[in-house]
């Protein structure tokens, strides 16, 4: 591991507010990355994404200095984002949602000359049901299998399967839709 | 677009990054670092708060003990049997003498041992400012608080011994010598501690002249380090900005909170309005430490409902009563006894004072004290009429029931007994005002005035008071 990233870690578990202003600096980014794809807008993306680095802080004097950092930081992020969208199924009790509402990002994307930009897949991919975009998220970008994703989140495999070939048709449509927009 | 084409763009996807708001790490600092300040606030105010309830409450409970000592037994004192009054008063005369003679002995006896115990301790004491004087100079300081307060708890003994040498001056003639070369070397200890009172006098010189230098550098310190912050301005705006915003979450909860409780003591001081035999007596008023525990609950904004439970104190304090050491089996008009001690009986009404005359040639005059503890359960409403950032003052009303635990007469400052009917159960009522500064977000230090009024304490046919209350209260509340 990185002398530099070591001390810093040993700074986070002091409590030293310096030390946990420059780890912030350097994983926020790629750690706002997967709440923006996990959450629906960026509202809910905000308050994942601070939870989930109150809980970094909160247990860093657990990590073992095993493995990558980067990648024990991540599972915290997704698993405080699967945390929160349970939370919000069981409380809205709805299995499937349409999902109407305009992400935030739409508004700051560019007329770029890209066929199919970053910010608009990921728009496309937030205004998936919330358990498309999970069993989507974990097995895309995650490298899940469908074992570990029922497993995860308590569902069949066979669901599993099912709702990403259903997430991958939907996102298929849309990319279509928007790429015949632009040809004609 | 293909199915292969898709997947890449999803493979694109996998290392999404993007650079989150500005605003969203002063949010996760503000959660990581709490404002500590305050809660030191609290606690040192709440501590000063603590000693000072706990030291009025020393301070009045120790006015008010008593000696502790046995009451003098009238009943050694035969009652006459004689059928001729006159034959047994005189017979009763007689054996009064006797007994007062048998109680001055026994007294000696109890004095002798008064001495010796008091000789012992002052040995003692010697020996242990022997001892200290031999520890090292650094200890002088403390060597010599301690020694001045032994030195006047020797002056206290002093004054027994002076007060009591009167009384058994034959016994403890050589005992007083030998307390007199003891006090001798105690002015001589005393001379040693002045001396070491000025050697402490020119540390302190030495460590002020120190502090005064630590100043000066302390300000140079602050000087160099505002310098150092006034380059980063921009920063601490910031910060700040990130404080307020916490403000204003954390003052929107407690808003939100609906219960409270609350620690209360001080000083009760109360009066009394009596008649004894149906004649006004001439009362002093008593003070008394009282505290409460109380729990409040939010009805409204402004108005809270608060019940709990407390100790309180009432009773009075009768100056020049007459009393006589009697036989209550005489009938003395219609005078039953104010106190259950069968062999003292209390005169106030002129008839009484009369019939009593007319067979008993001796009265004595004294202080009566009659003394009641209570348990308070208290239920009040309490209205909010003045509110800035940090002071509140409300104004409350509300009633209390207070249940007897302890009944106690002393007749100058001797127990005597009890007090005769007095009611296991009484009603109060109360007004008060209450001056709130909040120490912190939760906790509030307050004062409390208040004027109460008590139905009854005694009620017989030969007895009857009221009370009035005025008490000055400190408390600390704290809300949930």
């Amino acid at each position: 591991m990185d002398k530099e990233l070591r001390i810093l870690i040993q700074k986070c578990v002091e409590n030293d507010r310096e030390g946990q202003r420059e780890l912030y600096t350097l994983l926020s980014p790629a750690l706002y990355g997967i709440c923006l794809k996990y959450m629906k807008n960026k509202t809910e993306a905000d308050d994942v994404f601070q939870d989930a680095f109150i809980i970094l802080f909160q247990k860093i004097g657990q990590y073992k200095f095993e493995g990558s950092f980067e990648g024990w930081a991540k599972r915290i992020f997704v698993n405080e984002a699967l945390e929160v969208l349970r939370k919000k199924q069981r409380r809205l009790h709805v299995a499937m949602e349409s999902s109407n509402l305009n992400s935030c990002i739409e508004d700051e994307i560019s007329e770029s000359d890209l066929v199919v930009s970053h910010s608009r897949l990921l728009m496309h991919i937030q205004q998936l049901p919330d358990n498309y975009r999970m069993v989507f998220n974990l097995y895309v970008f995650e490298g899940y299998s469908h074992k570990a994703i029922a497993d995860r989140l308590k569902i069949a495999a066979g669901t599993s399967k099912s709702l990403l070939s259903r997430a991958k048709s939907v996102l298929r449509t849309k990319i279509n839709e928007e790429l015949n927009e632009k040809v004609s | 677009m293909k199915k292969d084409d898709i997947e890449n763009i999803y493979s694109e996807l996998e290392a999404f990054s993007k650079a989150p708001p500005e605003e969203l790490w002063d949010n996760i600092e503000a959660r990581l670092h709490p404002k500590k300040k305050k809660r030191r606030v609290f606690f040192i105010w709440g501590s000063a708060a603590a000693i000072l309830v706990m030291c009025l409450g020393y301070v009045f409970t120790n006015s008010l003990e008593h000696s502790g000592k046995p009451a003098i037994e009238v009943s050694d004192i035969e009652q006459p049997k004689s059928e001729n009054i006159i034959e047994g008063l005189e017979e009763r005369d007689n054996k009064v003498v006797n007994g007062v003679k048998v109680i001055n002995e026994d007294t000696l006896v109890e004095g002798e041992k008064v001495i010796k115990e008091s000789l012992n301790h002052l040995a003692n004491q010697k020996q242990s400012i022997d001892r200290s004087k031999s520890l090292n100079t650094n200890e002088n300081q403390k060597d010599v608080v301690n020694n001045n307060k032994k030195l006047e708890q020797k002056e206290e003994r002093k004054k027994d011994i002076y007060g009591k040498k009167g009384s058994y001056e034959n016994e403890a003639s050589d005992a007083n010598r030998y307390a007199q070369t003891v006090l001798k070397e105690n002015v001589t200890d005393k001379q040693e501690n002045n001396a070491n009172i000025k050697e402490v006098s020119g540390f302190i010189r030495k460590n002020k002249s120190v502090t005064n230098s630590s100043e000066e550098k302390l300000v140079a310190s602050i000087d160099s380090i505002a310098k150092v912050k006034d380059d980063s301005l921009l920063d601490l705006s910031e910060e700040l900005v990130a404080e307020n915003k916490n403000d204003s979450i954390i003052t929107t909860k407690v808003a939100g909170l609906k219960w409270s409780v609350e620690v209360l003591g001080g000083l009760a001081n109360t009066a009394s309005e009596s008649s004894i035999q149906n004649t006004s007596v001439n009362t002093t008023s008593q003070n008394n430490f009282v505290y409460t525990l109380k729990v409040g609950y939010a009805l409204s904004d402004r108005l809270v409902v608060k019940s709990g439970i407390g100790k309180n104190v009432l009773g009075q304090e009768i100056n020049n009563i007459i009393y006589t050491g009697a036989d209550t089996s005489l009938s003395v008009g219609d005078s039953q006894n104010i106190v259950n001690n069968q062999n003292i009986l209390f005169l106030v009404s002129e008839e009484s004072i009369n019939d009593v005359s007319s067979f008993v040639e001796f009265t004595n005059e004294g202080t009566l004290q009659q003394q009641f503890d209570y348990i308070q359960v208290p239920l009040e409403f309490s209205y909010n009429v003045l509110r800035a950032q940090k002071f509140d003052i409300s104004l409350g009303v509300g009633g209390n029931v207070n249940f007897l635990t302890n009944n106690r007469a002393y007749l100058d400052d001797e127990e005597i007994g009890e007090s005769v009917g007095a009611n296991a159960k009484i009603f109060g009522a109360t007004m008060n005002s209450n001056i709130s500064y909040s120490l912190a977000k939760k906790t509030i230090l307050f004062f409390e005035p208040s004027y109460n009024y008590f139905e009854k304490p005694i009620d017989n046919d030969n007895q009857a008071f009221k009370n009035t209350q005025l008490r000055v209260l400190l408390g600390l509340r704290y809300k949930f």
